[in-house]
C-alpha cells in the first residue's frame, strides 16, 4: 500500500520537475519566434512549488534533509532522543498547523488570479497544505519504522564525527 | 531586537539537530505567533508560498537538474580528462585538477553546491587514498564550488539581478574575470600547500600538445556550451532566467544525440536525484521566505545601512566595510537568504554612494557564496563534510590559507574596480 | 494603539510613496498616536496580489492596486483599467462619484473583505515605447510587447494589435537591450525609473490606459475603528492621492523632457487609431454592462 504510494509520489515528482523545463522552454522558444505563450512562466512556477513540496517530501521519507548532528551525535543515545523528540515534535507542530493555515488560505482566495492564464492561484497555494501532509505521513511512518532514534536522519550514515 | 532573538532562536534549533528548512521555518513562525505580532499568522504561510513564485528563481531547480544530466551525459568525465591532461603534471596534481575542474565546469554549471557535491563524489576519493588530508580535501573541494558560482551562468547573479533590478546580462560577463582570478589565487595557494606537504603530481611531466589536442577535442561540445549561452543571451533568444532551461536541452542533446551516453533510464534517474536536491534546497529558500518577511517588517537592513552609510566618504572605504559585514552575515545565514534579504536594500545604498550596482554585485555573490563555505553555517560546508565524513574542525583549519586567497581577490576587486567593469563594458557598452 | 500599514510596489523615492509618508504623519498627528502608520515602499511586505490576500485574511494594511487585481473579486470593477474608458485621468473623480461605482464598492467590501477607501491615485498614462517607429496600428504587427500579466492587459495589447508579453519588470531592461522583446507599455514615470528610453529609443502617445490607482484596506479591521478615526483615515488618505496625482504629472513632464535630451524620437499617433480596435476588449472581458451603466457618469465628465 505505501509503495505503490511512494513509488507514485516519485513518478508524479518526476513528471511535474519535466513540466517544469518543457513549460520554461515553450515560454522562451515561442516569444523569439514572435508566438509568445504568456501562461508559460506561470505554469512553470505552478509546477516548481509542487515539485518542491514532493521533493521536500521524499527527502523526509529518507532522513536526508540537511541538518547539524554535531550535539545530537556527541550525545548518548538517552540524551540524543531527547533532542530528537524535541526537534520532531516542533516538526510536526509547524507542518500540522501550517498546513492548516495553508489549506484555510487556498480555499478562501479561490477568487485570486494566477494571471495571464486566469487559473486560480489556490492550485499554487494548494500545494503547500498537501506537502506538510505528506510530510506529517512520511515522519509518523519514520518514527514507527525507524525508531526515534533515526526520524530525522538517514540510518546508512556511518559514525560521522563532526566538530 | 526581536529579530535577532529569532536568529538566536533559528540557530539554536539547527544546533539541537532540526533540518536547517525547519529551523528556519519554526522560528519564523513564532515570530508570527508572538501577541505583539499584529499580522495574522497566515501571512507567515503566505510568504513561504509567495517565494517560489519568481520566475528567475527557477533557474536553481533547471540548473540542479543540468548538474545531475551532466554526469550522465558524459560531458563530466571529458571535462575531468581535460583538467587531468592540463593540471595533471603540477604539485598536487589531483587538488589543481579539482580547480581547473571546477573552473571548466563553472560555464555550465550555476551553482556552487552542486558542483562541490559533484567534485566530492567523484574527486574526493581519490585525493583521500593519495594522502591527502580529508580536510584539506573537503575545504577544497568545497571552495572550488566557488569558482564554479562566478563563472556564468551564476544562480546567485541571477538571483542578485532579479531582485536589485540589475542587467543579468551585464553580471554574467562582469563574473569572468573574477572567476578566472579566483581560479589563480587558488590554484597559488593551493601550490603553497602541496610543496609543505609534498603532495605529488599525477603525471610525472608537463603534457605534449597533442595530448591536449586531444582532450579538447574530446570535451569540443561540452566546451562549447558556454559559448553558445552567452550568445543565446547577447542575441535575445533566451533572457538569462531561461537559460536553465536551455542548459538542460543542451545537455540532453550533446548527450543523447552527440555523446550517445546518456539513456532515457538514465535521464529519470537524474529527474529523480534532482526533485530530492530541489526539495531540500527549495524547501530552505521557501521557508527563509517567511524568515525574510520579519526581517523586512522590522525594519533591520534599513536601520543598518543607516548605521553604516553616515559614516563613510569613500567608496573604497564603504565596500570595505559592507563587504566585512556581507562576510560576517554570510558565515551565519545560508547565501540565499542573505541575497534575498540584502540585496534590495545593499543596491539603492551603494547606487547612491557612485558604485556601480554590477560590480558591487560581483563582491557581493563572492562573499555571500563563501559564506556557505565557512562555520557554523554553510550549505556547501555540510554537503561536502556529509559526503566525505570530514569532521568540522579539519575542515576549519584546512579552510584558513584558501580564505585568505578569496578575501585577496575580493580586496582586488574592491580596490579597482575596472578588472570586473571592463568586459561588460566591452560587449554591451557603458550604461 | 493600533499598527497600520501602507504598502505600495513603487520605491520610496517615487511621488506616492512620499505622499503616503506625508500621510502617516498627518494621521498620526491628528489621532494622537493612536493610529501608528509605517509605509512599507518597493513591495516589501509581497506583491499586491500577495498583500491583497493578508488583507482578506484581516492584517490592518492597505495597499495602492489598479482596479484590474480587485476584479477576480468584482469583475465590474476591473473597468476602472480598461483601455480607452476616459479621455483624461480627470474625469475619474466623477466616475468615483457615481452611484454604480458605489455600489460596486460595497459589493466587494461585503462579498470578499475588500475595503476600497478611494480611486484617485493617478501613476500616468500608458504609453507605447518600441524599437521601431510607431506611427499607426499596422506598426505594431509582430512586435512583442511587454505588459502586465493579467488578462485585461493582454487584451488590450493584442487588440491594439501587438503581441502581448507578460514578464517581470526588473527583467524588461536587459530583454529589450538584448532582443527578447522589441517595446513595452509603460507610463512615463515608470518607463524613466528603468531608463527604458536607452533601450527602445522611440516612443507614440497612445494613451491606452489611464493608470489610476486606489487604497484596498480590510473591511473587518476598518469596521472596528471609530467613526472619527475612520473619517480622519479617509479624508488623509484621500488627500494624499491628489497630492501624488499631482507630483506624478508634474514629474511626468520632467522625465519627459530628460527622455528626449537623452535621443528618445516622439512619433505622431492618432490614439483614436488603438482606441476603434480595443473596442471588442469589454465585450472579451464582459465589461459591456459595467461600460453602459458608468456612461451617464463619464460623458457628464467631457468639457
Ligand atoms: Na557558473
Ligand atoms: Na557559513
Amino acid at each position: 500500500m505505501f509503495k505503490i504510494l511512494d513509488r507514485t509520489e516519485e513518478i508524479v515528482a518526476v513528471a511535474l520537475l519535466a513540466g517544469t523545463v518543457i513549460a520554461v522552454l515553450m515560454g522562451a522558444i515561442g516569444r523569439s519566434i514572435g508566438y509568445p505563450v504568456p501562461a508559460g512562466p506561470e505554469i512553470a512556477q505552478l509546477l516548481l512549488i509542487w515539485t518542491c513540496m514532493l521533493g521536500a517530501d521524499l527527502m523526509i521519507r529518507s532522513g536526508e534533509h540537511i541538518r547539524i548532528s554535531a550535539l545530537s551525535d556527541a550525545l548518548p543515545p538517552s540524551g540524543r532522543r531527547v533532542l530528537h523528540s524535541l526537534c520532531v515534535i516542533c516538526m510536526l507542530g509547524f507542518l500540522a498547523y501550517c498546513g492548516w493555515l495553508g489549506w484555510k488560505l487556498a480555499m478562501s482566495n479561490w477568487a485570486r488570479e494566477m494571471g495571464a492564464s486566469g487559473l486560480s492561484y489556490g492550485w499554487v497555494t494548494l500545494a503547500f497544505p498537501v506537502g506538510c501532509a505528506l510530510m506529517i505521513l512520511s515522519l509518523l511512518r519514520r518514527i514507527v519504522g525507524h525508531g526515534l532514534l533515526y526520524a530525522i536522519e538517514p540510518e546508512t550514515r556511518d559514525g560521522e564525527q563532526l566538530l | 531586537m526581536i529579530s535577532f532573538l529569532l536568529l538566536c532562536l533559528a540557530l539554536g534549533f539547527m544546533v539541537i539537530g532540526m533540518p536547517v528548512a525547519f529551523a528556519i521555518g519554526v522560528a519564523s513562525l513564532v515570530y508570527f505567533l508572538l501577541p505583539t505580532t499584529f499580522m495574522p499568522d497566515a501571512t507567515a504561510v503566505q510568504r513561504i508560498i509567495a517565494s517560489s513564485q519568481s520566475f528567475p528563481l527557477l533557474a536553481v531547480p533547471l540548473f540542479i537538474l543540468v548538474g545531475h544530466l551532466m554526469n550522465g551525459s558524459g560531458i563530466t568525465p571529458r571535462m575531468m580528462t581535460l583538467a587531468s591532461t592540463v593540471a595533471g603534471w603540477m604539485r598536487g596534481g589531483l587538488a589543481q585538477v579539482s580547480l581547473l575542474l571546477s573552473a571548466l565546469m563553472g560555464g555550465i554549471s550555476g551553482s556552487a553546491v552542486a558542483d562541490a557535491a559533484m567534485q566530492s563524489r567523484i574527486l574526493g576519493g581519490p585525493m583521500i587514498k593519495e594522502g591527502y588530508s580529508k580536510g584539506f580535501t573537503a575545504a577544497l573541494l568545497s571552495v572550488g564550488g566557488l569558482i564554479t558560482a562566478t563563472i556564468p551562468p551564476s544562480l546567485g547573479l541571477i538571483l542578485y539581478g532579479f531582485l536589485g533590478e540589475v542587467s543579468i546580462g551585464r553580471l554574467f560577463i562582469a563574473g569572468i574575470v573574477p572567476g578566472v582570478m579566483l581560479t589563480i589565487a587558488l590554484m597559488i595557494a593551493t601550490a603553497w600547500i602541496a610543496k609543505r606537504r609534498d603532495y605529488k603530481p599525477v603525471h610525472d611531466r608537463l603534457p605534449t600538445f597533442r595530448e591536449v589536442i586531444a582532450a579538447v577535442k574530446a570535451s569540443f561540445w561540452a566546451i562549447l556550451f558556454p559559448v553558445w549561452l552567452i550568445v543565446g543571451i547577447r542575441f535575445g533568444i533566451f533572457t538569462p532566467s531561461e537559460a536553465g532551461a536551455f542548459a538542460v536541452a543542451y545537455a540532453l542533446v550533446v548527450g543523447m544525440l552527440i555523446y550517445r551516453e546518456l539513456s532515457l533510464a538514465a535521464v529519470i534517474d537524474a529527474l529523480l536525484m534532482s526533485v530530492r536536491d530541489i526539495g531540500m534546497i527549495m524547501f530552505i529558500i521557501l521557508l527563509s521566505g517567511a524568515f525574510g518577511y520579519v526581517i523586512t517588517f522590522e525594519r533591520v537592513p534599513q536601520t543598518l545601512a543607516e548605521l553604516t552609510l553616515g559614516l563613510f566618504s569613500s567608496k573604497v572605504a564603504l565596500l570595505f566595510t559592507i563587504s566585512a559585514f556581507l562576510l560576517f552575515f554570510g558565515m551565519l545565514v545560508e547565501a540565499t537568504v542573505i541575497v534575498m534579504l540584502l540585496t534590495p536594500i545593499l543596491v539603492p545604498v551603494i547606487t547612491a554612494a557612485g558604485i556601480d550596482p554590477v560590480h558591487f554585485g560581483l563582491i557581493m555573490m563572492t562573499l555571500v557564496t563563501f559564506g556557505g563555505m565557512t562555520p557554523p553555517v554553510g550549505v556547501s560546508m555540510f554537503t561536502v563534510c556529509g559526503i566525505l565524513n570530514c569532521s568540522y574542525k579539519d575542515y576549519t583549519v584546512e579552510l584558513l590559507p584558501l580564505a585568505a586567497a578569496v578575501l585577496t581577490v575580493v580586496a582586488i576587486m574592491i580596490c579597482f574596480p575596472d578588472i570586473v567593469m571592463f568586459l561588460p563594458n566591452l560587449m554591451m557598452g557603458g550604461h | 494603539e493600533t499598527k497600520f500599514a501602507l504598502s505600495t510596489s513603487q520605491n520610496s523615492t517615487d511621488p506616492l510613496a512620499m505622499a503616503m509618508e506625508a500621510a502617516a504623519a498627518r494621521i498620526e498627528d491628528r489621532t494622537k498616536g493612536e493610529i501608528d502608520v509605517t509605509v512599507y515602499p518597493s513591495s516589501q511586505l509581497g506583491s499586491d496580489n500577495d498583500v491583497l490576500e493578508q488583507i482578506r485574511n484581516g492584517a490592518a494594511i492597505a495597499v495602492l492596486v489598479d482596479a484590474g487585481r480587485l476584479a477576480p473579486f468584482k469583475k465590474e470593477l476591473g473597468i476602472l483599467s480598461a483601455p480607452y474608458l476616459v479621455d483624461d485621468w480627470t474625469q475619474y473623480a466623477a466616475i468615483t462619484k457615481s452611484e454604480p461605482y458605489k455600489a460596486w464598492v460595497e459589493e466587494l467590501a461585503a462579498s470578499s473583505g475588500l475595503r476600497l477607501l478611494n480611486y484617485n491615485w493617478f501613476q500616468g498614462t500608458r504609453q507605447m515605447f518600441s524599437k521601431n517607429p510607431v506611427t499607426k496600428p499596422e506598426d505594431l504587427k509582430g512586435v512583442r510587447v511587454r505588459t502586465i500579466d493579467a488578462p485585461g492587459w493582454l487584451a488590450t495589447v493584442n487588440a491594439m494589435g501587438a503581441t502581448a508579453v507578460p514578464m517581470a519588470w526588473s527583467e524588461v531592461y536587459s530583454a529589450l537591450q538584448l532582443g527578447a522583446l522589441d517595446g513595452a507599455e509603460a507610463q512615463l514615470t515608470g518607463a524613466y525609473g528603468i531608463k527604458l528610453h536607452e533601450v527602445t529609443g522611440n516612443l507614440a502617445f497612445t494613451n491606452h490606459v489611464q493608470l489610476v490607482t486606489g487604497l484596498t484596506t480590510s473591511e473587518e479591521w476598518f469596521k472596528s475603528l471609530s467613526p472619527e478615526h475612520q473619517s480622519i483615515l479617509v479624508e488623509e488618505l484621500e488627500r494624499a492621492g491628489n497630492e501624488a496625482s499631482a507630483a506624478t504629472v508634474a514629474k511626468g513632464k520632467e522625465v519627459l523632457d530628460e527622455m528626449k535630451a537623452g535621443g528618445m524620437v516622439v512619433n505622431d499617433v492618432n490614439p483614436e487609431d488603438f482606441k476603434a480596435l480595443t473596442a471588442g476588449v469589454y465585450a472579451e472581458l464582459g465589461l459591456e454592462e459595467a461600460r453602459a451603466a458608468l456612461q451617464p457618469a463619464i460623458d457628464a465628465a467631457k468639457p
